[in-house]
């Protein structure tokens, strides 16, 4: 059943917003193939999309934080379960994302926080058979910027403009293009190609 | 006051509206609100539309006797039954956050909902009214007594982890443990917990202090109180302290809810709107300007008439009236692109025009209690308009079939109306 994951046990905003996004993405397709490397986001996802293609080929996939030890595996596997053509989606915590108090408990070592590691997986998922359609930066720095700046301006006892600024934040939260790399979390969207040559 | 013909008319269409948002779980849609949107979740939200839906059509069977509404309220009250999960709550519960599950004080509108429904079913002498009891008593256990009442401080919390207040929320909570108590006979609810909240309500009103008196403060953290107002949310404390003066005879509940009614009357403009929030230096944000949840503020102030409440609200009901269109639904506001710059600006906000099922509600709620004896025929038609979303000029196409915007000749949002997803959205459109 969609929606069981009760309000006190929501992931960080970053992330709903990330798995929200893919739902449109997945939209008109089976149930997508998930690989999930974060056990605190499995409620989330699983509150999306209940009946999530485990083994089996599928006509989409979500593949929620690369790490370091294994993400050139996971790879193989979703080329290996992805059928062609199938749009995969692809979350990536960046360094900004050790920011979120919430996620400070989670464990793994994600790619996404080295220099340069979301840029590997997409050259490697290139080399997969993967084309690369559009990349997102979620909570960018800016909306970072614009938010802390309301909750000073709360401290000042002017939570009017705190509000304002808020609100001011909102259409900066995600950005494209150049920009997406400007962000907690990275969603990459990419597409299995129809003919591998 | 508008006549008891266009009362009906705009019922009739506001049902037919309602029929459309219909999947076989319930009534679904996008959302638009203050701080988030649910854009992207679109399936059935089991949250307080329901409140005012099965409310609706309980006044209408009572108002019209055509017992068709009362399947149509059962209908709506199994829709929770079966979206019930084990632990007690209902699914997608959290409106704008949906699809979360435990949202307040969406699942105690819910509970609001099934009891009234109860209590209507028993009062008519017809059968199966206890299951919703039961729906409705398991939910308040195992979530509001269990998971939220805070038995320090003697009232609810808003999430079971903080320490917090929510007047509103809190007052919800209080209208279901008074139906409760009416169902089940059992005078406890109100004692333990409805008194002391209600009491936690009133320290929350602000005693003096010119344009601000009666305001009720929006929420708490510990001993920290927010001190913004919002006219919408103040109303909907009203009712139980109404009901905790009728139940208790004292004064102070009557007074705190006279006295609310009176702050929101005296921020009124002249075209009947609202300011959405007056902060505590009495600057206002105006925007978004509420229309279809305008019903819940025409309902506490109908219900404090008796209490000597006495203001004119004609032009709040006619800005409620003109705001619905051909989909017979009514527009969410005015104004959601002036939230920044306090500037409205001539063409809508996306998000004004989206007909969103958790704000109509509140105006079927209010206007089904003027309905009847009959409604006429009413069906629910194309509605279109242009409108601006994150600087873009779209084109908004809402059929009973689908919701459709478009940019130019593309189609950047597509949602089949009975689906949980939209099939297309854009990522301006991931906004929350």
């Amino acid at each position: 059943m969609i929606g069981t994951l009760p309000m006190s046990a929501r992931a960080p905003l970053d992330y709903r917003y990330a798995f929200d996004a893919a739902m449109s993405i997945f939209a008109g397709n089976s149930a997508p193939l998930v690989l999930c490397n974060v056990p605190e986001l499995a409620g989330e996802i699983r509150q999306r999309i209940p009946d999530w293609a485990e083994t089996n080929t599928a006509a989409a996939g979500l593949w929620v934080e690369p790490l370091v030890g294994t993400w050139r595996d996971d790879i193989k596997s979703l080329a290996v379960g992805l059928e062609a053509g199938a749009p995969l989606v692809i979350i990536i915590s960046r360094s900004l994302a050790q920011l979120l108090l919430e996620r400070r408990p989670w464990r793994g070592n994600p790619l996404g926080f080295r220099p340069g590691g979301a840029f590997q997986v997409r050259r490697a998922l290139h080399r997969a058979g993967f084309l690369m359609e559009a990349s997102y930066g979620i909570h960018s720095a800016l909306a970072v910027g614009l938010n802390t700046s309301g909750q000073v301006m709360d401290y000042l006892r002017r939570p009017d403009l705190g509000d304002r600024l808020r609100f001011a934040a909102r259409p900066h939260y995600c950005k494209s293009g150049l920009f997406s790399a400007s962000g907690t979390v990275m969603l990459l969207v990419a597409r299995k190609e129809l003919v591998r040559t | 006051m508008a006549t008891i013909s266009q009362i009906n008319a705009a019922v009739a269409g506001l049902e037919a509206w309602f029929e459309t948002m219909r999947s076989p779980s319930g009534y679904g849609g996008p959302v638009a609100h203050w701080w988030q949107q649910s854009l992207m979740y679109t399936g059935t939200g089991l949250d307080w539309r329901y409140e005012g839906i099965i409310i609706g059509y309980l006044q209408l069977w009572e108002r019209t006797g055509d017992k068709g509404w009362l399947v149509k309220a059962r209908r709506a009250g199994d829709d929770l039954l079966a979206g019930q999960l084990e632990d007690g709550h209902f699914a997608a519960s959290a409106f704008e956050l949906n699809p979360a599950t435990a949202g307040t004080p969406h699942e105690a509108a819910c509970d609001v909902g099934l009891l009234r429904l109860a209590i209507a079913i028993r009062k008519a002498e017809e059968q199966d009214w206890e299951k919703y009891a039961m729906c409705a008593e398991r939910n308040l256990q195992s979530f509001y007594i269990k998971e939220l009442w805070d038995a320090q401080v003697q009232s609810f919390r808003d999430s079971p982890h903080i320490p917090s207040f929510v007047p509103n929320k809190a007052a919800t909570a209080c209208d279901a443990l008074l139906l409760l108590a009416t169902v089940t006979g059992n005078a406890l609810w109100i004692e333990r917990y409805v008194i002391p909240t209600l009491d936690r309500i009133l320290e929350h009103q602000v005693c003096g202090r010119g344009r601000l008196d009666g305001a009720i403060a929006q929420n708490s953290f510990g001993d920290r109180r927010v001190e913004k107002y919002f006219p919408i949310y103040i109303a909907r404390c009203i009712p139980a302290l109404l009901q905790g003066f009728r139940l208790m005879d004292e004064e102070k509940y009557a007074e705190g809810a006279l006295r609310a009614m009176q702050f929101i009357a005296r921020w009124r403009y002249e075209d009947g709107s609202l300011p959405t929030v007056v902060y505590d230096n009495q600057r206002v944000n105006r925007y978004p300007s509420w229309i279809a949840a305008l019903g819940d503020i025409l309902r506490a102030a109908d219900e404090l008439q008796s209490s000597g409440f006495s203001a004119d609200l004609t032009a709040t009901e006619s800005r409620l009236l003109a705001g619905q269109d051909h989909s017979g639904a009514i527009q969410t506001a005015t104004g959601f692109a002036a939230q920044l710059r306090a500037r409205s600006e001539p063409i809508l906000d996306l998000r004004d025009v989206l007909h969103v099922a958790g704000w109509c509600d509140k105006a079927f709620r209010y206007l089904t209690t003027k309905a009847g004896p009959e409604l006429p025929e009413a069906q629910t038609s194309r509605f279109e308009i242009a409108c601006k979303f994150q600087g873009q000029i779209l084109r908004l196409v809402e059929t009973p079939e689908t919701l459709e915007v478009h940019r130019g000749r593309n189609v950047c949002y597509c949602w089949h109306k009975s689906e949980s997803w939209p099939r297309i959205a854009s990522p301006e459109f991931w906004l929350h």
